[in-house]
């Protein structure tokens, strides 16, 4: 699944384990989601949309 | 140079790490303890009956195997959901290898005379080392 979570993250200059660690995931988690290897839980998707404020859809994309 | 002070690792996984570590130790020293007691419940008795030694041996090592499970029961609790799925894939693959284990100690029971106790512990082992293994080979094929 694509998604635009590296621009989002680099826009907030947030390093791959400070997001891990606002989500609650390793930071390995963090870097399979971004090269989309792994695709997350529909509850871990929707608490990075809320993180970042906006919706699920714009974020990831199939 | 000005050296980067972002952490390397989130602060979850890197408590699971040290939580997992701890017990990981207590574990190895209770069965390291067990290891120097003996080697059965009937070491050191002539008439091949228990031994307070024995039962102490037993006893500790019940401890030192239910401390190394407790250690990787807290290491998939903690676990995020991605490395949830891995040690689960990773538990049913060892699960597999420890039942074709003893399927092939049945098998050479049968036909030739083997040490079940050791063969037993080797599988024992061995299912532990196939579970920690098989979730390092899904972690570095995460990782390329």
């Amino acid at each position: 699944m694509k998604n635009i979570l590296p621009e989002l993250r680099a826009a907030k200059n947030w390093s791959q384990a400070e997001l891990g660690d606002k989500l609650g995931v390793s930071r390995q988690t963090i870097n399979a989601i971004e090269k989309g290897r792994y695709d997350p839980s529909l509850p871990l998707a929707f608490k990075i949309a809320k993180l970042f404020r906006l919706p699920v859809e714009n974020i990831f994309d199939l | 140079m000005k050296q980067s002070t972002k952490p390397t690792e989130s602060t979850s996984e890197l408590k699971r790490r040290n939580v997992v570590g701890r017990y990981t130790v207590v574990a190895a020293i209770i069965l390291v303890a067990a290891l120097f007691l003996g080697s059965s419940p009937t070491a050191g008795s002539d008439d091949g009956n228990l031994t307070t030694r024995g039962i102490v041996w037993a006893a500790v090592s019940l401890v030192g195997v239910l401390a190394l499970f407790w250690a990787m029961y807290i290491g998939y609790r903690r676990a995020d959901e991605r490395q949830q799925s891995m040690q689960l894939k990773a538990a049913s693959l060892s699960f597999v290898t420890v039942l074709l284990g003893l399927f092939v100690t049945e098998m050479l029971q049968a036909t030739i005379t083997i040490n079940v106790t050791a063969a037993v512990q080797i599988l024992f082992m061995g299912g532990i080392v196939a579970w920690v293994g098989f979730t390092k080979l899904f972690e570095t094929r995460d990782r390329q």
